[in-house]
């Protein structure tokens, strides 16, 4: 039996049942190879165990009033995490939208999910980085980026306007994965273990790669800093 | 938290090891906005995170897809497509297996008229006839115009043999055209000599 911390292969359920939901017709993963990490399961439903007969659905389908509070307010997650890999605002909602038809459409099987947010990203990343791969896409354009300028902020913020603009340009300056990264701990504030779920890493890969990234910005904003004060 | 402490977080920050807590706290820190010079870069940082943080979709996303779901509701029928399709299918056959051996029940085709019933139908078709034969005489009326065609074409074939002749002319002048060329050139030559 193999161990229930292993990441669970689609072929694998697919010798076994046909109606597991990591099987190829139920799987909501638009990626060829479907690896949801085990843990992504709520302990009853472990993937390994699944056999034919049995119906990994809740007992109740999901109302469209349950769907509306407890599925759509993650929608400004997954719109920023899309927009911080598409870098366009209107092909993110569009992607936003996608994504949630698709949870709609599985509705009644995301009881079945430790956490559907963590879901949701997944899928929002898996299609915005087929999105990239498939059309022609422009690479990641350096797009136009001011900060609000908020008159309620101490002075001190308000000079830094152009010193925040810059962080945008060289976030999107970095590797995909520490841009993800980024995104997912220094804006939506989540924690190791679900980032290495969501971007199935192990935990130091990330911290890693988080310190490289975070490293990274504060270099190149010190270089801008030297750059000027060479002008003077 | 002394500067010294802060400072102690940044470093912990930059190496990736800060707990979300203390992220908290120095998020705090930088808003405030009493910082040293030296840590403007880390402060653009947190001030960065901190308006992105704000990014919303625009707040009729959630009832836009409501109604969007509610008008797409799926029809009951396409959840069991398969079984519709070899149902139609089953029935179409039956239908048509039942209209054969009924169509082979019904009584037999009438084939004996009467005498009169013959007569009317022949003088209804003569009349009918003639109709249509009048018609036609009256569609072939335009047709005489196309005579008129051939005595234009006459014209035509008049106004070409001017034509030739013409370019009979043409030609002729065309070569007089280069006899004075040469003429021309033969002089700039002899001019050239003559120098």
């Amino acid at each position: 039996m193999k161990s229930v911390n292993q990441k669970h292969e689609r072929s694998v359920c697919q010798q076994v049942t046909g109606h597991c939901l990591l099987v190829t017709a139920h799987c909501p993963l638009p990626t060829a190879n479907c690896q949801l990490p085990t843990s992504f399961f709520k302990p009853k439903y472990s993937p390994h165990l699944c056999n034919k007969n049995f119906n990994h659905s809740s007992p109740h389908r999901m109302t469209t009033e349950e769907f509306k509070n407890r599925v759509l307010p993650i929608k400004d997650k997954l719109f920023r995490l899309a927009h911080r890999i598409l870098n366009d605002t209107e092909e993110s909602e569009d992607v936003t939208q996608e994504i949630f038809y698709r949870l709609w459409a599985r509705r009644n099987e995301l009881e079945n999910y430790r956490s559907i947010e963590a879901f949701a990203m997944v899928m929002t990343k898996n299609l915005c980085l087929d999105k990239i791969k498939s059309k022609h896409h422009q690479k990641a354009e350096l797009t136009e980026w001011n900060a609000p300028v908020d008159y309620h902020s101490p002075q001190k913020l308000i000079e830094l306007k152009e010193d925040v603009s810059n962080v945008h340009r060289f976030i999107q300056l970095l590797p995909e994965q520490q841009r993800l990264i980024i995104q997912m701990r220094d804006v939506e504030g989540l924690e190791f273990e679900e980032i290495a779920e969501i971007l199935e890493m192990n935990l130091n890969a990330v911290r890693v790669n988080l310190s490289r990234a975070r490293k990274a910005i504060r270099e190149q904003m010190m270089k801008k800093h030297d750059y000027e004060y060479q002008r003077d | 938290m002394n500067t010294k402490e802060i400072e102690i977080l940044i470093e912990k920050y930059f190496e990736g090891l800060t707990s979300i807590e203390e992220e908290r706290l120095l998020k705090d820190f930088f808003a405030s906005g009493d910082f040293p010079e030296e840590m403007k870069p880390v402060a653009a940082m947190f001030g960065y995170f901190e308006v992105e943080k704000e990014v919303k979709l625009s707040p009729d996303f959630s009832d836009e897809f409501i109604r969007q779901i509610n008008e797409k509701r799926k029809i009951p029928f396409y959840r069991h497509r398969k079984f519709w399709y070899y149902f139609s299918g089953v029935a179409a056959s039956i239908i048509f297996l039942i209209s054969f051996f009924y169509e082979n029940q019904n009584s037999p085709i009438k084939t004996k008229y009467t005498n009169e019933e013959a007569q009317l139908a022949y003088l209804q078709t003569k009349e009918t006839l003639a109709f249509v034969s009048g018609k036609f005489n009256a569609g072939v009326k335009p047709l005489h115009q196309i005579e008129k065609i051939t005595e234009n074409a006459d014209r035509i074939s008049q106004i070409s043999k001017f034509n030739q002749s013409i370019n009979k002319v043409n030609n002729n002048v065309e070569k007089m055209q280069t006899g004075v060329d040469n003429i021309r050139k033969l002089s700039k030559f002899n001019i050239i000599i003559e120098q």
